[in-house]
């Protein structure tokens, strides 16, 4: 079975094609909630209620479209969402832009090692300091590969909205990292 | 920052996190409404299902029988109990607020429901999150003047600012006329952006006498037509129900509505003996007949809650639909085949030795069969676990080769803290290759360890259960059955065991996509037969030029042209496109498909971008005509909510005239035009196919029209010219097996199984 043959399944109301989607994106989706939410339990709770929510819009998704990123954005929006409702996050200072820009020509220090644990956990600790919606821009560039053309259109937010926001995330990820390796 | 280095940080740092065995499926189960979901899956719990039955059955004899004798149908509520005295909302009730309007428009009060219909007018488009993302849940309930609160309604569609919902609950005592109706929020809305807590008090009063509700003809139930599987040359005496191999498929009763008549049924699994414990995963009613063997369209319905005031878990109800009143009696219904998802068990015995290491792998290399279903069994390695509450993992690496088979690994002796199930994998990867099943322990194992080793497969029972059902007679004249499609579910069984050659003369390169995901290659360029397959790029809409040596594909940074014979890419910088982007006949221009925008022209090289300006809400690309001028799409009528109603036109990029074509219905118009311009093939709706499945041909003024393809409880979808425009390939998709494309002819009906392609055809060249 493929992915459009479960998804006209599911449009049959035939659970079946949800086990397929879910067998095939639990994982990737899981990890995507967790680097934002960086809570195992919030995260299957997000995942879990995406996939029912996808259940119960199936008939609204277009399927000539791949399901993966209209899922994956459901799954990002529902965690940004739940993180802003638990109120998790570390309030960013205003000082942000401005530490970006000092610390944005030192950054390609960092890019050579990230493959290290250390370096993880540096990013990892550096992730929580950013807000939902800065890491939430991160894991959908990175982690899933979306081009900023693509969360333009998935958001619905003009393309120099994402662009800035990307920045913003990128940057002070940047200097994050920077600053753990002073 | 190197984008991929990151991303393997992140997915680092997420693996750490989360454990490889993530399974939420048995949670999301769980919590599925049950109302819709026990009819398609049900899972086998043959304790639960025991008492069940044995409940369903004591109910049986004595409140169901009386219930029979007074059901009544009311459009869009579906079968009531009549058996207490029907009552209806005394007057619509409507409540404003911000210019957000809910109003109550009917109730329905029976013995067995209470069904609500709430309209909601005026929610501003900006009230829905600008990302979709999900939104307020608007869950309703009733609270009833004695105090009861009744749970299970739900208001919201997403994105839509007028729409209308049917709310069900369980029935209201006969002695409560008053309720009220109260949700936090309207579903799908962002939170603070629309009034909150509405309450809309609501009074029942009986209904009025001329109130129409249709009887319901119950089918008595004669003792079962049971045929012994063996017994091959017996020829049953048809009636209402039939059982064959355990398993019953039943006409229950009907109701005639506006148009025709609703059918319902149902398909008892409980006498099935399968080869393993298992779920009614799908059936498939592959024709209705009449008494002249003539076909009779009809859909399933999906609207109406199926009639299930008892819950059996062997049991599916159905309901279908025909669009006539007038048929050659007596109808009969044939189920060809029903599907299960069934998990078969092997043992599986691995000595560990007495002192295994973390990081030592056992080379394992034995074939495991579910049921026709092989997966190899590669190696076992002991990881450490990550996290605190294990020790250790023994992770098991297997090769799925028929794709989307996911092993999952017991070991026989329980672990503490108890597991249920350790496996998948996947996750964004291929549906065929390497895969990962793990069993989690709280110590390291060690020794002679013996596992279960299970499977969720597909296991078909095909057999003829065959119902007959003879309708009310009518003056009404019957109509004359619709022209057969040329590629039926019939004849492409057929075609399947023929394993015909191709015609002769047919041949040149297709282009076609597999059903594995970027980053794997998905993109394969083969003869027609199948031949010499070379991988290209990896893309889900690709398009190929009309003399093959360029292909558009996708990446996330923008469109590309693969150079076929060179193999080199470049980009075309700064352009992006949709699904249906395609090619001039020249090769010198692009047609991009780019929603929301609509459509943009470019010249091959990705200069010249040109927008479209169609005048229409919603466009969709065809493709071009043989001038190199003209370009077909298929365009939306009406405001942006009326989705189903399109009109195919051309638009001339030298002129700028724009010419309407003919009408279709279906959501997204599809098509492709022949390659001397004379004739469009293309997917639309119609009764009796299945979604979007039907495929015609027409002259492009909408004359001749023909349909080619209409397949049963399958997809038949995308059709491909031949380079001479005679032929068709249609792709053809079921459950559970890779795309299968299929030659047709449209002008003769010839039909020939495309035996050793697996995919999408995207193109074909000479």
């Amino acid at each position: 079975m493929g992915e459009q043959q479960a998804i006209q399944r599911l449009k049959n109301n035939d659970i079946g094609g949800l086990e397929f989607l879910v067998m095939r994106y639990q994982v990737k989706a899981v990890h995507t909630a967790y680097l934002i939410t960086r809570d195992l339990g919030l995260a299957e709770d997000v995942v879990q209620d995406s996939f029912l929510q996808a259940y119960r819009s199936i008939n609204g998704f277009d399927a000539a479209r791949p399901f993966e990123p209209w899922f994956m954005r459901s799954v990002v929006n529902a965690s940004v969402k739940v993180m802003q409702k638990s109120a998790r996050q570390v309030q960013v200072g205003d000082d942000a832009e401005e530490l970006f820009s000092q610390l944005a020509e030192r950054v390609e220090s960092v890019e050579s090692q990230v493959e290290s644990s250390e370096v993880q956990s540096q990013i990892w600790d550096a992730m929580q300091k950013l807000s939902p919606r800065q890491r939430a821009v991160i894991v959908q560039r990175y982690f899933l590969e979306m081009s900023e053309k693509e969360m333009a259109v998935e958001s619905g937010a003009a393309a120099g909205t994402i662009k800035w926001l990307l920045n913003a995330a990128r940057e002070r990820l940047r200097g994050l990292l920077e600053r753990s390796e002073e | 920052m190197k984008d991929n280095r990151m991303k393997d940080a992140l997915e680092s740092i997420a693996r750490r996190g989360v454990p490889e065995n993530t399974n939420l499926w048995p949670r999301i189960e769980s919590r599925l409404d049950k109302r819709s979901s026990f009819m398609q899956t049900l899972r086998a719990r043959p304790a639960l299902a025991l008492i069940i039955i044995l409940l369903a059955l004591s109910l049986l004899t004595g409140v169901v029988y009386a219930i029979g004798k007074s059901l009544g149908y009311i459009p869009g509520v579906g079968i009531i109990d009549q058996s207490a005295p029907l009552r209806v909302l005394a007057e619509p009730v409507t409540i404003t607020r911000d210019g957000v309007t809910i109003t109550v428009t009917e109730a329905v009060l029976s013995a067995d429901k209470t069904v609500l219909f709430v309209k909601v007018e005026g929610v501003p488009r900006d009230a829905y999150p600008s990302d979709e993302s999900i939104g307020c849940m608007g869950s309703a309930n009733l609270r009833l003047a004695n105090g009861t609160l009744l749970e299970g309604g739900y208001i919201g569609a997403g994105g839509w600012t007028h729409f209308e919902n049917r709310l069900e609950y369980e029935p209201i005592p006969a002695n409560v006329n008053e309720a009220v109706l109260a949700f936090d929020c309207i579903g799908f809305t962002k939170p603070g952006a629309l009034p909150v807590n509405w309450e809309v008090p609501l009074r029942f009063v009986p209904a009025p006498p001329d109130m129409t509700v249709a009887p319901v003809i119950e089918l008595s139930t004669p003792a079962a037509t049971n045929i012994p599987a063996a017994d091959v040359t017996s020829t049953p005496v048809l009636s209402n129900t039939m059982t064959l191999t355990g398993i019953t498929f039943t006409l229950e009763k009907f109701v005639e509505v506006e148009d025709g008549y609703q059918l319902y049924g149902s398909l008892d699994l409980s006498g099935a003996a399968l080869p393993a414990q298992g779920y009614f995963n799908t059936m498939s009613v592959i024709r209705m007949l009449d008494a002249n063997g003539n076909r009779i369209p009809f859909e399933a319905v999906q609207s109406e809650p199926q009639d299930n005031t008892v819950y059996d878990p062997n049991k599916v109800a159905w309901i279908y639909r025909t669009n006539q009143k007038a048929f050659a009696a007596p109808l009969t219904l044939t189920l060809a085949w029903v599907e299960m998802q069934i998990a078969p068990r092997i043992p599986f015995e691995l000595d560990l030795g007495p002192n295994p290491q973390i990081g030592q792998t056992w080379e394992i290399n034995r074939d495991l069969t579910f049921e026709g279903y092989t997966v190899r069994l590669l190696s076992a390695q002991l990881v450490k676990s990550d996290n605190p509450q294990w020790a250790s993992f023994l992770k098991f690496t297997y090769e799925d080769k028929e794709g989307g088979i996911f092993i999952n690994v017991m070991d026989d002796v329980p672990q503490k803290p108890l597991i249920e199930v350790a496996g998948g994998g996947g996750g964004g990867g291929p549906l065929t290759g390497i895969r990962l099943a793990s069993m989690a322990y709280g110590e390291i194992p060690s020794g002679l360890r013996r596992f279960t080793i299970f499977s969720g497969v597909p296991y078909r029972i095909n057999e003829s259960w065959q119902v007959v059902w003879n309708p009310p007679s009518t003056t009404e004249p019957i109509p004359t059955s619709a022209p057969e499609a040329c590629l039926t579910s019939e004849k492409w069984e057929q075609a399947k065991g023929q394993r015909e050659a191709l015609p002769a003369g047919l041949g040149g390169k297709i282009l076609f996509t597999t059903d594995a995901m970027p980053p794997d290659i998905n993109v394969f360029i083969a003869n027609l037969d199948g031949s010499d397959p070379r991988g290209l790029v990896s893309d889900y809409y690709p398009s190929l030029s009309t003399d093959s040596t360029k292909l558009l594909f996708s990446t996330d940074t923008g469109l590309n042209v693969f150079y076929v014979n060179s193999g080199q890419t470049t980009a075309l910088e700064g352009l992006w496109g949709g699904m249906n982007n395609s090619w001039s006949p020249d090769g010198a221009r692009i047609l991009l498909d780019n929603p929301p925008d609509g459509l943009y022209v470019v010249n091959a090289d990705g200069t010249g971008l040109q927008k479209v300006e169609t005048g229409s809400v919603r466009v969709n690309p065809i493709g071009w005509l043989p001038d190199n001028q003209t370009i077909v799409y298929g365009a939306q009528i009406g405001d942006i909510y009326n989705l189903y109603d399109h009109v195919f036109k051309t638009y001339n990029l030298q002129t700028g005239e724009t010419k309407s074509l003919f009408p279709i219905t279906i959501k997204t118009p599809r098509g492709v035009i022949s390659p001397d311009g004379q004739w469009i093939a293309f997917n639309a709706r119609l009764f009796g196919a299945n979604l979007d499945g039907a495929v015609f041909i027409s002259r492009l003024d909408g004359s001749e029209r023909k349909l080619v393809a209409m397949l049963d409880d399958t997809l038949a979808f995308h059709p491909v010219w031949s380079p001479d425009g005679q032929w068709l390939i249609v792709s053809v998709v079921m459950p559970y097996k890779p795309t299968s494309p299929v030659l047709v002819n449209p002008f003769t009906c010839q039909v020939v199984q495309l035996e050793n392609v697996r995919g999408e055809v995207q193109s074909w060249r000479p």
